[in-house]
């Protein structure tokens, strides 16, 4: 349709609102309340226009476009009611320095920033230079405030992980609500009471933490003002420039953008306007990526341990060193830890640079056991989270959504909200719990039971009963169903069946398979390099049979194993206890080029963004020093070369079956009414084998580790809270866990989560048992409380 | 509470699930319970499939709707024009510093609960102090201490 904005002829293919129109014709119009990814609000009213044959002043945002409009934006009674508006917004607004006569040389000279305090000018607000109402303010032209002005004097809220809150800043544009119901659909925060008493939150008094806030920053991203502030650049000012990558840190590697200022990467972003796009991050992609990047515990430079102590050294040295340790090691006597998170173009040159470096070592990687290698061989069917988007029915299997796959729980939350049914299998609530049509909590121990009931109804036919009769049917009688499995299966003692029992499901339903696991680029390591499972390794290590450990962003083990030498590359530095020989640095995500196996299995490829930290090398280059010390001149790792050694489709290769493995740990049928099931999980919040928790003290508070989590029901009728100690043994053994309290927990269940360093603890290659089920029977929590 | 959850279902039974039912659901609950608890506020957010703040996002809207529960005796103060003129704000701030809560609260022990109000319609005897409904005519500050000892 044709219409004319301020006498230019504008176009529109389907229905727009006059402001998408005028936008794309390059127009401004003034608007705060609008935003890309909501719905009409039309609640600032900056965005008023005169359209012919119109009554009044129709908001922009909110009048859809229509054939032969005649809009006018810019005339004199509209500047001067926005006038008006502007300045009601601003008299409940610290607006000193917006309307000072000296603002531009004082951003400049800084002549008058002693006369303005936070609570009433721009110079101390964390989004100054940033904020869209400064940007409003310039252009709709204001000099003075004849309102009354009223500060709120509210606290500013700073207790939640993450980002802060000043809501004296606020101006109730209601984008971070909306933001958080429409696009998130969380609802976490809402408008609360009226009129002046307006205040924006959780229900009642709660703390976001309390409310089970994901913390994705969707908010922060949709405030216009500073009223939101990410902890962490803060007081960084605006970026300046911006940097597309991929998030490394879960198998969905969503795009992200690296804010950058100067070298630093000051923030990571979803796609789309800087400081506006909600996007579809999870906690970690849009809060934990900077920290990493920028922590102080970064290894900056090579380190040697000499019989005196560790010292620093070139890389001159440390590559000899390497390369000698290399050389020293006999035939099959080298062992390399691969990190699931390095790139294709990473895999590709360590295996290129070891095959010629030393004679038959073995590959693998810490979290590589037979159950994962099960989860791989059915991952290989899995299609993407957008290729769902049109299913008719949902079934997740033990996802915990929980600060975790954020795409895919809001596709989830969307299909569901739309009214596709949509089932969940498992314990833990998560932010999909809310949609599901129907929670299944199968009995602990014996998790695969409902998942072969619904195996066996398929083929028995619609006469069976209970429930896994009732889900068969329902994947019956839907068109295109889709089953969502989470690499937190896992953490069962019979992971294994239920694998089995999905894949006779798929099988006989044809539904399609989306895959989602904390390890983002297994696909890559599995298609690359010819892995062994991580227990045939540690029994090498156990035996004697390694002389040279070579750990790549992997970190295994807590102490040192028994083995001649030690090289640890990796972006943070080891345990002490580990004892390596060699510690190298390493430029991490943010500061290399490369690519990852997407989950439909193609190659998805990213940019560096910015220069290493201190003398930290990318892997290829640390490789080709070390084979240049060892004289194999020939190895340089040309990206060209190596991007054509990797296919563009993964062909995920799976281990040999690990025969002589302890066998799984045995089950037992039922719980008892008096104890706890305790389900011990591995952390999915890691990264290069280090627990992001420790990087990211955030996270170490809304998912915390080496903690008991019951729900709120059993600590109360136990009489325990949240930061008591509880005693659990096993065996001989006996260790104390702080306590902690989460809604997501169902009653009669205890999680305790490890960080991944503990579980494959190379002093002790049992397996590590994580059924709930069978660790009941060893271990018992005693309901003795000892205050820390 | 417990026999407060018992009686929410008999509340919830007889709505549909819309959110259309949630102003209803939120007057029954308080004439049953005096007041929206945050348990109410749970078991409406598991019926409706509404998140708990969303539910408080609405309810906290209307002035009909109260977080706290009622005291043994409601004391209303009125504000109304007549009222206003011979002091009707010192003796609420008065109330105020006395039972050391805020307007709109409840002391801790649930003896008193405090509320104003726009106009009594007996303003010959302003300034106005209602207790349940008792009408208490040309009060003053210094008689508040030994009005309120009046009632348990």
């Amino acid at each position: 349709m044709k219409l004319s904005i301020d006498n230019r002829s504008a176009e529109t293919q389907g229905p727009a609102t006059i402001l998408q129109v005028a936008s794309a014709q390059g127009i401004d119009i003034p608007h705060l309340c609008s935003h890309p990814e909501l719905a009409p609000y039309g609640g600032c009213r900056l965005c008023i226009v005169e359209v012919e044959g119109m009554r009044g002043f129709p908001t922009a945002c909110t009048t859809p476009a229509a054939e032969g409009m005649v809009v006018r934006t810019q005339s004199k009674a509209l500047q001067e009611t926005r006038r008006e508006i502007l300045q009601l917004i601003l008299s409940e607004h610290p607006s000193a320095c917006l309307i000072c006569a000296e603002a531009d040389e004082c951003r400049d000279f800084q002549q008058t920033i002693r006369k303005v305090s936070f609570t009433t000018g721009c110079r101390g607000c964390p989004r100054d230079e940033e904020c869209e109402l400064q940007k409003a303010v310039r252009t709709v032209g204001i000099e003075e405030i004849t309102f009354p002005v009223y500060f709120r004097g509210m606290t500013p809220e700073t207790g939640d992980p993450f980002f802060d809150r000043d809501y004296n800043l606020c101006i109730y544009c209601g984008r971070c609500v909306r933001i958080c119901q429409e696009h998130r659909k969380s609802a976490v925060i809402s408008l609360k009471k009226r009129g002046r008493l307006t205040t924006i939150g959780p229900a009642f008094s709660r703390s976001h933490l309390e409310a089970d806030c994901e913390f994705c920053g969707a908010c922060v991203s949709a405030c216009p003002t500073g009223a939101m502030a990410e902890k962490n650049r803060k007081w960084h000012g605006s970026a300046d420039r911006h940097q597309d990558s991929l998030c490394p840190l879960c198998s969905l590697n969503c795009e992200i953008q690296i804010a950058i200022k100067g070298n630093r990467a000051i923030g990571t972003l979803p796609p789309g306007e800087p400081g506006q796009a909600g996007g579809e991050l999870c906690v970690k992609g849009r809060f934990c990526l900077s920290e990493w990047v920028n922590h102080p515990w970064r290894i900056l430079l090579p380190r040697m341990r000499f019989p005196e102590g560790t010292g620093t050294v070139s890389w001159m040295e440390a590559a000899q060193k390497a390369g000698a340790m290399l050389q020293n090691s006999g035939k099959g006597k080298t062992a390399i830890y691969l990190s699931p998170f390095l790139t294709l173009e990473e895999i590709a040159a360590a295996r290129l640079f070891f095959q010629r470096a030393c004679v038959s070592p073995h590959f693998t990687t810490s979290v590589l056991d037979q159950k994962l290698a099960s989860f791989f061989a059915l991952s290989r069917k899995s299609v993407t989270v957008k290729e769902i988007e049109d299913s008719d029915l949902l079934i997740s299997i033990f996802l915990n959504g929980n600060h975790n796959y954020a795409p895919l729980t809001l596709a989830i939350k969307r299909l569901a909200s739309r009214g596709v049914p949509y089932l969940q299998l498992g314990w833990i609530t998560d932010p999909t719990s809310r949609f599901a049509e129907l929670r299944s909590m199968p009995e602990p121990g014996r998790e695969d039971r409902l998942l072969n009931d619904i195996a066996h109804a398929l083929s028995a036919g619609t006469g069976k009963s209970g429930e896994g009769g009732r889900i068969a049917r329902m994947l019956k009688a839907a068109k295109a169903p889709a089953i969502i499995l989470s690499a937190d299966v896992l953490n069962l003692s019979s992971a294994e069946a239920a694998l089995a029992a999905v894949a006779r499901i798929i099988k006989r339903t044809h539904a399609r398979l989306v895959t989602v696991h904390p390890y983002a680029n297994m696909a890559g390591l599995l298609s690359l390099v010819p892995m062994e499972t991580a227990g045939a390794v540690l029994r090498l290590i156990a035996h004697g049979q390694i002389d040279t450990l070579y750990l790549i962003g992997d970190i295994p083990f807590s102490s040192r194993p028994a083995v001649r030498s030690l090289i640890c590359q990796n972006v943070f530095p080891p345990t002490d206890l580990l004892a390596a020989d060699l510690v190298l640095p390493t430029a991490t995500f943010s500061e290399i080029s490369g690519s990852y196996y997407s989950p439909g299995g193609g190659r998805r490829h990213f940019q560096e963004a910015i220069p290493p930290p201190g003398s930290a090398l990318p892997h290829e280059q640390i490789f080709a020093r070390i084979a240049q010390a060892m004289g194999i001149e020939d190895l340089k790792f040309d990206p060209e070369a190596l991007s054509r050694l990797i296919p563009t489709q993964a062909r995920i290769v799976l281990p040999a079956r690990d025969v002589a493995a302890a066998p799984a740990a045995k089950r037992t049928a039922r719980r008892s009414k008096k104890g706890f099931m305790l389900l011990q999980e591995r952390s999915p919040h890691s990264y290069h084998g280090v627990d992001l928790g420790t990087i990211s003290p955030g996270l170490a508070v809304i998912a915390p580790v080496d903690t008991l989590i019951f729900n709120p029901e059993d600590t109360a009728r136990l009489g325990i809270a949240s930061g008591d100690t509880i005693k659990m043994k096993s065996g001989q053994a006996e260790k104390a866990f702080p306590v902690g309290v989460s809604k997501t927990i169902p009653p009669g269940l205890t999680v305790l989560r490890s960080p991944v360093q503990d579980l494959a603890s190379a002093a002790n290659p049992r397996p590590v048992r994580f059924s709930p089920a069978a660790v009941k029977k060893r271990k018992k929590t005693s309901p003795g409380k000892s205050h820390v | 509470m417990e026999s407060g959850i018992s009686s929410m279902a008999g509340i919830l039974k007889e709505f549909p699930v819309e959110p259309g039912s949630l102003i209803p659901i939120l007057q029954k609950s308080q004439k049953e319970f005096g007041f929206i608890s945050p348990q109410v506020v749970e078991r409406i957010a598991a019926f409706l499939k509404m998140t708990e703040n969303e539910i408080y996002g609405v309810a906290s809207f209307y002035s009909q709707f109260r977080f706290i529960p009622k005291g043994r005796h409601t004391i209303t103060v009125c504000l109304g024009t007549a009222c206003h003129v011979r002091g009707g704000a010192i003796l609420l701030e008065a109330l105020e510093r006395h039972l050391e809560i805020k307007t709109g609260e409840c002391t801790p022990d649930r003896r008193f609960d405090l509320d104003a109000v726009a106009c009594l319609g007996c303003c010959a005897l302003a300034p106005v102090v209602k207790i349940d409904n008792n009408i208490y005519g040309n009060m003053a500050v210094i008689k508040i201490k030994e009005l309120l000892e009046k009632y348990e």
